[in-house]
């Protein structure tokens, strides 16, 4: 485990942020854990909350495989996350699409740290420059013509930058079961892709979409199923799973571990130069050095149509 | 030296009561309402005062656990051209860390006798994973926790 994890605070105070795997269910998560039968109220009617993405854990206990953030302010108790995650979009297909990553992590932009912020990367473009991407089967895709973003989030600082053009490309690969924001200069795993690890275990929800494209396994939820045949960076969809920044990633046989993991790649952008770090990680099993890592943290990848719209 | 006892106050996560925001997101399924969303980004609010926080231990709930029930819920739902902002009706949610299992989260209290830290009182009506926990993430290594993988 990573030395900064373990100085987290753990008694709902202070500021830090969390992600991991995300529950709605009465019970107990990764034990008996069942669907809510019964509303929460508001004062705008009953309230639910579902899991569709569900899973089978090695005990034979359904698993939800979607991922969620957690997150504590103190000095600020404006919304902790990001404006530009939380536009509103189109209900139809216009052939303008955005992708998204949001994540907590460490980044630097103009040579200023910013340690467990909230991070959202966004790449506009059109359905149009959705190419087949080489070597990932018929639902393999990638993006590389659009305008990347990215939003920061740290205590009561909001920053924002654009990325200069051509570093930045979108992908989806179900052979390798990894999705996100890969760059030309760091690779696909750079700065921010959601993919399994051998040393996490169970089933998460790009890996699930991934085997139900690759090998059309039954092992998931309908709702899971619906989701993959939709992942194809033309339509809207979400993925979510431990999410890397690494510029040496080893994708063979989903063991997901990132070799030299203080190395990162400079990327630019018109505020400075931009840098992703991975400091949230664990050993496993394949991964026993310092040097060998994977990632311990969450992602959550979407996509969404152009925004437009009115708020209640 | 006084200046330092503080600073240590403040990297054990802040000892002193201050107004706190916990804030979870998900992109899920839900209904709010008759609107049923599908996908739709979800952000959890609750409002409190880290002076609020109270420690269960194992003997109470199987676990030793850091709670908070005393604050103002919301939920704001982003589903394509919609948004909404509701209001939880007062005493149905609160927040919890799990410190020996590593969990945190948005729990809520089951219908029936209420659960009363003091004395302990129905603490199965304690419902921690619901509307929204996290588990197997970034919170099982802090201090005191233990991961099970």
């Amino acid at each position: 485990m990573s030395a900064n994890q373990q100085a987290f605070p753990n008694n709902l105070k202070g500021d830090v942020g969390f992600s991991g795997t995300g529950y709605s269910c009465i019970g107990v998560p990764r034990l008996d854990c069942e669907t809510a039968t019964k509303p929460l109220t508001t004062d705008h009617g009953d309230f639910y909350l579902f899991q569709p993405y569900l899973g089978m854990d090695a005990a034979g206990y359904p698993t939800s495989m979607n991922g969620a953030l957690f997150i504590q302010t103190t000095r600020d108790l404006g919304l902790p996350l990001p404006a530009s995650a939380l536009l509103l979009s189109s209900n139809h297909a216009s052939g303008l699409i955005t992708y998204h990553m949001l994540l907590v992590s460490d980044v630097s932009l103009d040579g200023k740290l910013y340690q467990n912020a909230t991070i959202h990367l966004s790449f506009e473009s059109k359905v149009s420059a959705v190419r087949p991407l080489a070597g990932a089967g018929p639902s393999g895709a990638i993006n590389s013509n659009g305008a990347a973003r990215v939003e920061i989030l740290r205590g009561d600082r909001t920053i924002s930058a654009e990325f200069d053009p051509g570093q930045i490309y979108i992908y989806f690969d179900p052979e390798t079961a990894s999705a996100g924001f890969g760059s030309f200069s760091g690779g696909r795993a750079y700065p921010a892709m959601v993919s399994p690890t051998n040393a996490h275990g169970d089933s998460h929800l790009t890996a699930a979409v991934s085997a139900i494209l690759t090998t059309g396994s039954s092992d998931f939820s309908p709702a899971t199923s619906t989701l993959a045949h939709a992942t194809d960076l033309k339509h809207e969809t979400m993925l979510s799973d431990f999410v890397s920044s690494c510029t040496d990633y080893d994708f063979t046989n989903l063991v997901g571990t990132c070799y030299n993991l203080p190395a990162s790649s400079r990327l630019t952008t018109n505020r400075g130069d931009f840098f992703l770090y991975q400091p949230y990680n664990m050993n496993g099993n394949v991964d026993p050095s310092n040097a060998v890592r994977s990632s311990d943290n969450w992602g959550i990848f979407w996509t969404t149509f152009d925004a437009v719209g009115a708020e209640d | 030296m006084i200046f330092t006892a503080m600073m240590l106050l403040f990297a054990a996560g802040g000892a002193m009561a201050e107004p706190i925001r916990y804030t979870g997101f998900v992109i899920t399924d839900g209904q709010l309402g008759n609107w049923k969303f599908h996908n739709a980004r979800v952000v959890l609010t609750f409002d409190s005062d880290t002076k609020n926080v109270q420690m269960l231990d194992e003997s109470c709930v199987g676990t030793k656990a850091a709670f908070n029930a005393t604050g103002v819920a919301k939920v704001t739902i982003i589903d394509h051209e919609r948004i909404a902002t509701a209001r939880f009706d007062p005493n149905q949610i609160f927040v919890s860390f799990d410190q020996e299992y590593g969990g945190v989260g948005f729990g809520s209290f089951a219908p029936g006798a209420p659960f009363v830290a003091a004395s302990c009182s129905n603490p199965e009506s304690l419902q921690p994973g619901y509307p929204l926990a996290l588990h197997h993430g970034t919170m099982d290594f802090a201090p005191g926790t233990i991961w099970i993988g």
